[in-house]
């Protein structure tokens, strides 16, 4: 089973994300902050991460920065962040990131489709 | 008679020509009360020279020596004074009658012994005689003499009256020329202007006919020379130009190089006749009276003695009224001034009575004086603000009591005004006597200063806004996210799946509100980027829904083709205020008109209102930043100024059409993307 990551700092995001990926046959783990999320990240070793950019603690680039490279070399990345005028697609390329997904979604299933075609998969 | 020195000194001698007696000679007569001499010879020659000699008083001739009466006949002729007598015994007829007519004899004598008391008689007769002829010669000679002291005493009478006359008429002359000239120097202390000048100039020289009239040439300024002179009964003045430099000292004199009779037939544009000049020193620089005259040389020093007596009180009174003219110029460009100045000036005295004040003061506070300047009567307070009491944070009584001065700010006529008060000691360290009150109307700056404010308020709230906008994001997405999990989850017809989409719609809605709120306030957030004006309006629509309340909107989008490229929000923002603005420009049920249309390369957004219509006398300002016609927390006044900047930014323009009580009409225009 494919096992994703949403690290964001919003509960209802995470629960949202994490009820849309199980229904969807994901494996889902959770982390509230950037912190938590960076010991997930190296212990469960996610296929893929759903990381926010802005949160308290660790941001999603301070994340992205910590994980070794062979680490992230196994997992896709996907960003998430409110802030798209200063967060886009481009930074988030720079950052080792995969894809970047502007808040909020306007359907949440969009995204899900978005995690699969990522992971070269069109279901599970 | 007897007595006189004549009858003294005159011996009368009788001569006897006769042959008896012989050359016997005898004096006698003192019975007769003078002396006598007489004669007696035969001797017709020496009868004839004693006759020549003279004295002789009583000829006594004998007939028979001068038997013709020739001798008788002669000295009768020679002295028909003389007595005569005749001694003839015979005479007859004839000889009597000749010796009567012819020898005027006085007696005959019949016989010589008659002859004695003949001659006495005779000696008597001529001797009265004589004192007749000399009585009356005396009083001839004192007739005469009489006459000539009544003469005399007339001349000298005559002359005497004669001389008092001529010295009455001198001194009366005398006496008017004083009068006159007293009456000359009070007129000249009491002249008030250089044309009355020259009238009384004109009236005193009325005596003399061969004068024309006076002309005067006085100093203007430091360089210039001004001539008043009579135009027929117009007194007319004129400066002399660059021509007339040189001060009249130098035009003295009659000599050929003399200029004044050309400058002067210049000015009074006809030739002038002859030119008696008096130079008149004054304090600046000498002013010259001509007088302009057809005097021969005595009738020219008759006048210039006249003048002469006039220079002095005439250069006193052209002096002072020189001076005068000068305070006065200087008075009225210090009042023009002090007119001028924008701020409103008072001078006050302790009682706060307006001693002194512009015409802005006098306008009172927030008026713009029209018409001339007046002096108004009454206390500062109740002139400038209208008020019976003084004004609130007046700084004139602290100036009374620190005698320093001081700076308050008080509130008039619905402005703001700075009051700087300075004391005036009249008398070195003496009380206060005046205080100047120098009001600076501040009300724009403190505009300024509150709009500021209420702009940095906003931009805070929209900061602000910025930030709750993101933290609700958050939360929504999640909400949405999840209804649109669980509709899966629930029966698709059932009641559950109903609600959960109305969740997410809900949701939604709330988003967009956010996001739109977020473009909109977040500033520069956004690149210039291709869009409609069509969208722009769509998108900003949601956000005045309750200005919309109370208005219809009549909505007409014609240009959803028409691409523009600009940062959205800006343009949103511009939309937004023009909405704004016109929501606010009606009162309830008014029709807010939105119309998008495309011509000749431009996309025009008309906003229209049903309002008052914007006033003829604001139009020309409504887009000077800070400019509001609206309350205080109404608007910035930046509004329109800012619009109008973001529009011509992106290549565009903004105008309006507005009619007075029927609304107005901005027309917001941009360039289409493409369009050369």
């Amino acid at each position: 089973m494919t096992r994703a990551l949403i690290i964001d700092d919003e509960p209802l995001v995470r629960r949202s994300l994490e009820r849309a990926l199980q229904v969807s046959g994901f494996e889902v783990l959770q982390a509230a902050d950037g912190l938590t999320g960076l010991q997930t990240w190296l212990e469960r070793k996610p296929d893929v991460v759903l990381l926010d950019v802005l949160m308290p603690g660790l941001s999603g680039p301070q994340v992205l920065e910590k994980v070794p490279g062979e680490v992230k070399a196994n997992c896709k990345i996907l960003m998430m962040s409110a802030f798209t005028g200063e967060f886009s697609q481009t930074k988030a390329h720079e950052l080792g990131a995969h894809l970047f997904v502007a808040k909020p979604f306007d359907d949440i299933f969009e995204v899900v489709k978005k995690v699969k075609s990522l992971l070269g998969r069109e279901s599970s | 008679m007897e007595s006189s020195p004549q009858a003294a000194i005159f011996r009368p001698l009788v001569l006897r020509f006769s042959r008896r007696e012989g050359g016997a000679s005898r004096a006698g007569g003192a019975g007769l009360g003078f002396a006598w001499d007489e004669l007696r010879t035969p001797d017709p020659e020496l009868i004839a020279r004693s006759l020549r000699g003279g004295a002789v008083a009583v000829l006594v001739v004998d007939q028979e020596l001068d038997p013709q009466l020739t001798l008788l006949t002669e000295w009768a002729a020679l002295s028909p004074g003389g007595i005569r007598i005749l001694i003839s015994e015979h005479a007859d007829l004839h000889l009597i009658r000749l010796a009567i007519n012819r020898g005027r004899i006085y007696r005959i004598a019949r016989s010589p012994d008659e002859v004695g008391a003949l001659v006495e008689a005779g000696l008597r007769e001529f001797h009265r005689e004589l004192q007749r002829v000399e009585l009356v010669r005396e009083s001839a000679r004192q007739n005469r003499e009489l006459e000539e002291l009544t003469l005399n005493l007339e001349s000298r009478v005559e002359e005497r009256t004669q001389n008092i006359l001529l010295s009455k008429e001198q001194e009366e002359d005398k006496l008017n020329r004083i009068r006159r000239l007293v009456k000359f120097i009070k007129q000249m202390t009491q002249i008030s202007s250089i044309e009355e000048l020259l009238s009384v100039i004109r009236n005193d020289l009325r005596g003399f006919h061969h004068v024309v009239a006076p002309i005067l040439v006085f100093p203007v300024g430091a360089e210039e020379y001004n001539v008043v002179y009579f135009a027929k009964t117009q007194i007319q003045l004129k400066t002399l130009g660059a021509g007339f430099r040189a001060p009249p000292r130098q035009l003295g004199g009659d000599g050929e190089d003399d200029t004044l009779p050309g400058v002067l037939a210049n000015v009074l544009m006809r030739p002038v006749a002859k030119l008696l000049r008096m130079e008149i020193e004054l304090q600046n620089r000498p002013a010259l009276l001509v007088i302009e005259h057809t005097g021969n040389a005595r009738e020219l020093k008759t006048l210039e003695s006249h003048l002469a007596e006039r220079r002095k009180p005439f250069a006193m009174s052209l002096d002072r009224l020189l001076l005068e003219m000068e305070n006065n110029f200087s008075s009225y460009r210090w009042e023009k001034t002090f007119d001028n100045l924008k701020s409103p000036i008072s001078i006050i005295d302790r009682q706060m009575s307006v001693l002194r004040s512009n015409r802005q003061f006098n306008a009172g506070a927030g008026a713009t004086p029209n018409g001339p300047h007046e002096h108004r009567r009454g206390s500062c307070h109740r002139i400038f603000a209208g008020r019976e009491a003084p004004c609130e944070g007046c700084p004139v009584p602290q100036v009374m009591g620190t005698g320093l001065t001081q700076t308050g700010v008080i509130q008039a006529g619905g402005r703001a005004y700075e009051v700087h008060s300075y004391p005036i000691h009249l008398q070195q360290g003496g009380a206060i006597t005046n205080i100047v009150n120098i009001y600076v109307d501040i009300t724009p700056q403190r505009e300024l200063q509150r709009r500021l404010l209420q702009n940095e308020k906003m931009s805070a709230i929209g900061l602000l806004a910025g930030n709750i906008a993101h933290e609700l994001n958050n939360p929504l997405t999640g909400l949405r996210s999840l209804a649109q999990v669980l509709q899966l989850q629930v029966e698709a017809e059932g009641t559950m799946a109903q609600d959960l989409r109305e969740i997410e719609k809900a949701s939604a809605r709330c988003q967009t509100i956010i996001r739109n709120l977020l473009d909109f306030t977040t500033p520069g957030a956004q690149p210039s980027r291709t869009t409609t004006l069509d969208a722009i309006v769509e998108k900003t629509l949601p956000f005045l829904k309750s200005m919309l309340r109370n208005h219809r909107l009549d909505l007409r989008l014609h240009a959803a083709d028409a691409a523009i490229e600009v940062e959205p929000n800006l343009i949103q923002q511009v939309v937004f205020n023009l909405i704004n603005n016109a929501c606010q420009a009606m009162k309830k049920n008014g029709t807010l008109g939105l119309e998008t249309r495309v011509r000749d390369g431009e996309v025009v957004l008309t906003i229209s209102d049903t309002g008052g219509g914007i006033p003829p006398e604001i139009q020309a300002r409504i887009f000077e930043p800070f400019f509001t016609t609206k309350s205080e927390g109404h608007g910035t006044g930046l509004g329109l100024s800012l619009s109008k900047e973001i529009i011509e930014k992106f290549g565009g323009r903004v105008d309006f059409e507005t009619d007075p009580g029927a609304g107005t009409r901005f027309h917001v225009r941009l360039p289409v993307k493409g369009v050369p």
